[in-house]
């Protein structure tokens, strides 16, 4: 009778144990596919909301759409590997600019790359548009070009900070990214802009 | 931001007010400070025009496209994460983190055991089953065919089994500076391509050993949100373990390549240099299981849970010997092969990327080693430098 009785208990308990798992498990198979949650929380409303401008940071950096479309997908990828991120309450957006201004940063920092660059990327872009006035193009591209070799040797900071403020981030945002006081965003902004004018004037001196 | 009306603007005031980031006292104080200060007015009209002259240069760098998130780039986005999860497969199973690829593979093993085993049997606690890596097979798939379901749940599933999974890692990887060194860490004679010369790079990666132990209710409750409650699950089988070995291997480079992205770093940047090759061996991975096993039939699973229809995982079947094959899924975009090279019989696999730049992996078992050579160039000169080891 004792030993029925301990049994049944037994297979409460174990039946209690499965419940709890299943739910632990809906749980956290709910976090990534759950379709219905507002943007920003799951991954497809991420996604949506920060593509477009992630490319167009990353263009911004590398000046060749077609490698900042490839360094996007390289960002989201990283995201999708982080499945833990969504359930942290972590600024999502925030993170996703940081991996996108480190892997611009880094692709513009690369000497093959920029050697890449220099010679292909102006060219390609006109190439590719099928430009009717190419000289005008051509000259544009040229700035582009410096712009990027400008930013590839300043400091990584202001580089990021530049390249963020310039791509309509507030100062609030580029401080989540850049884990800084966001009361300290307007001396790394001036700081950053004196350091890419000095950087461009001497450049310029050196066309002449 | 609260201001001192007599002291002078910071930059970063002045910077700030520019762009409307003041609140408004400060954007109040700052103002009238500005009507009294020719100072801080000659400093702010500097750094308005400095701010100009950057912006308009960052004007130019704006390219014309619009990228919208929806059709294209959202499937671009699910093709690269299934090239990026199938591609670097090799490198990951023998990298310092194999977990998603052997969790994965002892999940697919599992759930396929428990197919194969009659309710009715008694389980030997110990393991008498061994499998070993003698041959590599590439098996064609169709990303298109595999459930969404299974390729979402994959990293959760993981997740939620990481109570039930030991990884017993036996070093952080470290370099060495010659091939004795590396024939001694890892307890094989290392070989090297004498086509190629020296290797610029050398290191060690010491073995791992990955246990899973199962938990009858997690694992029920996993196949019940996967949706094979087809699947029973005998009670004996609580607490059996499978377990995964993968020796120390040895990673020679040659050409320019960053450690970031060859492999060290699974969550690295996927950007390879093109002159970058690598030749990765060890012995020959094992998994041991409980006794029993059904082989061809976890075989049969595995190939459908990749997406093919249980006919063609049937037939597929038939042509492997599952318990010393090693079989990689190559989706549809990359092209696979079977080639001869270093006298045995080895697959190639071929990810073609924008321009004529593809990217390749080579993969061969000889003598209980197995080889993985991955780089870019086209399928002869691979051979010629599998076939130059010496």
């Amino acid at each position: 009778m004792q030993e029925s009785a301990v049994e049944a208990s037994g297979m409460i308990a174990a039946g209690e144990e499965v419940t709890d798992t299943i739910d632990l498990v809906k749980q956290n198979l709910g976090h990534l596919s759950n379709k219905s949650s507002p943007a920003g929380t799951d991954f497809e409303g991420l996604f949506h909301e920060y593509w477009s401008k992630v490319c167009s940071l990353l263009a911004h950096m590398v000046g060749d759409s077609d490698e900042a479309e490839d360094l996007a997908l390289e960002v989201f990828w990283r995201l999708s590997l982080r499945p833990h991120l969504f359930s942290q309450g972590q600024n999502l957006g925030a993170w996703i600019y940081r991996v996108a201004t480190n892997i611009g940063y880094n692709a513009i920092r690369s000497r093959k790359r920029r050697q890449h660059y220099e010679l292909n990327a102006g060219r390609d872009q006109i190439e590719r548009r099928g430009d009717h006035n190419p000289a005008e193009k051509l000259e544009s591209a040229e700035d582009s070009r410096q712009v990027r070799e400008i930013l590839s040797r300043m400091k990584p900071r202001s580089a990021k900070i530049l390249t963020l403020r310039y791509s309509g981030l507030t100062y609030s945002e580029i401080a989540d990214t850049l884990d800084v006081s966001v009361r300290s965003i307007g001396t790394l902004l001036a700081r950053a802009e004196r350091e890419f004018e000095q950087r461009y004037r001497y450049m310029e001196r050196g066309q002449r | 931001m609260r201001l001192n009306l007599r002291k002078h603007l910071s930059e970063g005031q002045l910077r700030a007010y520019e762009d409307n980031e003041l609140d408004h006292i400060s954007i109040g104080h700052v103002r009238q400070h500005l009507v009294s200060c020719e100072s801080c007015r000659g400093k702010a009209a500097t750094i308005y025009e400095r701010a100009g002259l950057v912006g308009e240069q960052f004007e130019r760098t704006s390219t014309e496209n619009l990228y919208l998130p929806d059709g294209p780039s959202r499937n671009r986005l699910e093709v690269y994460i299934s090239s990026k999860e199938v591609q670097p497969m090799f490198k990951k199973f023998v990298s310092r983190q194999p977990r998603l690829v052997f969790s994965t593979v002892l999940l697919l093993v599992l759930i396929s055991s428990m197919l194969a085993f009659p309710q009715v049997r008694a389980i030997a606690t110990n393991f008498l089953g061994l499998f070993r890596v003698e041959k590599i097979a590439a098996v064609p798939i169709n990303l298109a065919n595999i459930p969404d379901d299974i390729s979402q749940a994959v990293p959760r599933i993981e997740k939620m089994l990481a109570d039930d999974m030991v990884v017993e890692e036996f070093g952080e990887v470290y370099e060495v500076e010659s091939y004795t060194e590396a024939s001694a860490a890892a307890g094989i004679p290392v070989r090297l391509p004498y086509s190629l010369g020296e290797p610029d790079k050398m290191t060690v990666q010491p073995g791992a050993r990955l246990t899973f132990t199962v938990d009858l209710p997690r694992m029920r409750a996993i196949l019940d949100e996967m949706g094979r409650q087809d699947v029973e699950l005998p009670q004996l089988l609580n607490g059996q373990t499978v377990t995964a070995e993968v020796p120390a291997s040895v990673t020679a480079m040659y050409g320019d390549c960053n450690e970031e992205v060859e492999g060290y770093d699974p969550d690295g940047h996927g950007k390879s240099n093109s002159n970058c090759m690598v030749l990765i061996q060890l012995v020959s991975p094992t998994i041991s299981a409980p006794p029993g096993l059904d082989i061809n039939k976890i075989g049969t699973t595995y190939l459908e849970l990749t997406g093919m229809s249980a006919e063609e995982a049937e037939r597929f079947s038939q042509t492997v010997d599952w318990a010393s094959t090693l079989v990689i899924p190559v989706p549809n975009y990359s092209s696979s092969t079977e080639v001869l090279v270093d006298g045995v019989q080895g697959v190639w696999v071929n990810q073609p990327e924008r321009g004529d730049n593809s990217r390749f992996m080579l993969a061969w078992v000889k003598n209980g080693i197995v080889y993985s050579l991955s780089g870019r160039g086209p399928l002869q000169e691979a051979v010629h430098i599998a076939n130059s080891l010496n």
